[in-house]
């Protein structure tokens, strides 16, 4: 749900062209009309949904709050496509929380369970590996921070016999920390020097990229789950040295994502599919992934 | 299909393999750091963890109960992407 007095702004990688909506990472183009053309030449970063619509209404002559509810709509659906974003000030953010919790608690009473967040497209710099690792941890580290010691507090607060003390949540939230963050960069060195942008939609982190060769696409999808995965074996090999029970459960966090290669995680089915690519050349003309 | 079925029993064995394996590493760690009693988990010859604690010190077993469950996640990820690919395949031949 997006409220009108959110602020929409288009992503660094996105580009308004006179027909079209050209992303120039993927490069693909979703077609507008005029109408739409009209509102979206108004994301400015700083005029709110509610104002865009007033503007575009006053120049059709018709009610401003059908435009605006004509535009929220067509920005959901950009801003699932991550071609837009929302950049909206705290003040307005707090006043919204309210709705967004009531409408949230609403949709779970009736059974629609819809996340209350909305999708986030950071376009990063992936020019070489150790460029496109920095980039990603820059970005992300915030959010993988967060996400950490939500989780690991229910840990700490689910399972307090077994992890005791307060030392052992904040290794594992670290842990999850870096997990994350070493995942999603492990994807991005791999796809370097290929462009590409993060897609943040609450605790969910994803790299978008343009086509890439099933063979690239296999390293890109294998990366993500192996490098952290494998960090989290030598953590755990150097936990005996030190006798140390942060650094165990730190590197069991790590390497529970070896379990992304598997048919049950994205990353796996992936990489399945583009190493049978890979080796089944009949099928690869002209396969992207 | 096969290659598809091969590739998947490939990822699930190591993958699960090598967590379960340092998993069971992990446990053993704790129980030395928390000084724990000798302590078993499976049976015979499906023990994935022995850990004994003796006179002299302590001494840990990763038993074939590890390689055994290893392999069926293996199988079970072999199905699951052979399944995946079918799907896959129907949909675009439809």
């Amino acid at each position: 749900m997006i409220f009108e007095i959110e602020v929409p702004v288009f992503p660094a990688g996105v580009m308004l062209e006179s027909s079209d909506l050209l992303d120039t990472v993927t490069g693909d183009r979703v077609p507008i009309n005029g109408t739409a053309r009209l509102m979206l030449s108004l994301v400015d970063g700083r005029r709110t949904a509610k104002e865009i619509g007033e503007t575009v209404a006053a120049a059709y002559g018709i009610a401003p709050h059908r435009v605006t509810s004509d535009f929220l709509q067509l920005a959901a659906r950009l801003n699932e496509k991550c071609l837009l974003n929302f950049d909206t000030p705290l003040r307005s953010r707090c006043s919204t929380f309210p709705k967004v919790l009531k409408l949230f608690l609403i949709e779970v009473v009736l059974g629609q369970l819809r996340p209350p967040w909305r999708r986030k497209r950071l376009d990063f710099c992936n020019g070489s590996r150790r460029v496109g690792f920095l980039s990603v941890a820059r970005h992300l580290s915030l959010s993988a921070a967060m996400i950490g010691a939500a989780l690991s507090l229910a840990l700490w607060l689910l399972m307090s016999d077994v992890l005791p003390s307060f030392w052992l949540a904040v290794s594992i939230a670290l842990a999850f920390a870096v997990s994350l963050v070493f995942h999603e960069a492990a994807h991005a060195m791999a796809l370097a020097p290929v462009s590409a942008f993060l897609s943040v939609y609450g605790p969910v982190f994803l790299v978008g990229h343009p086509g890439i060769p099933p063979s690239k696409g296999f390293l890109v999808s294998a990366a993500g789950p192996t490098i952290p995965g494998v960090l989290g074996l030598l953590v755990i090999l150097f936990s005996s040295l030190l006798r140390s029970e942060c650094l165990v459960f730190a590197g069991e966090v790590l390497s529970m994502n070896l379990l992304g290669m598997t048919a049950i995680a994205a990353d796996g089915r992936k990489a399945v599919r583009n190493l049978v690519l890979v080796l089944n050349p009949s099928e690869q003309r002209g396969a992207k992934c | 299909m096969l290659r598809v079925a091969a590739a998947s029993f490939v990822f699930g064995f190591l993958a699960v393999g090598l967590l379960l394996s340092c998993t069971v590493f992990g446990i053993a760690v704790i129980a030395d750091v928390r000084g724990w009693g000798s302590f078993v988990i499976g049976d015979g010859p499906l023990t994935i963890l022995s850990y004994q604690r003796t006179s002299d010190g302590t001494e840990t077993v990763i038993g074939a109960g590890t390689v055994a469950l290893a392999v069926l996640a293996g199988v079970l990820n072999a199905v699951a992407g052979a399944v995946l690919w079918a799907r896959t395949s129907s949909g675009r031949q439809g």
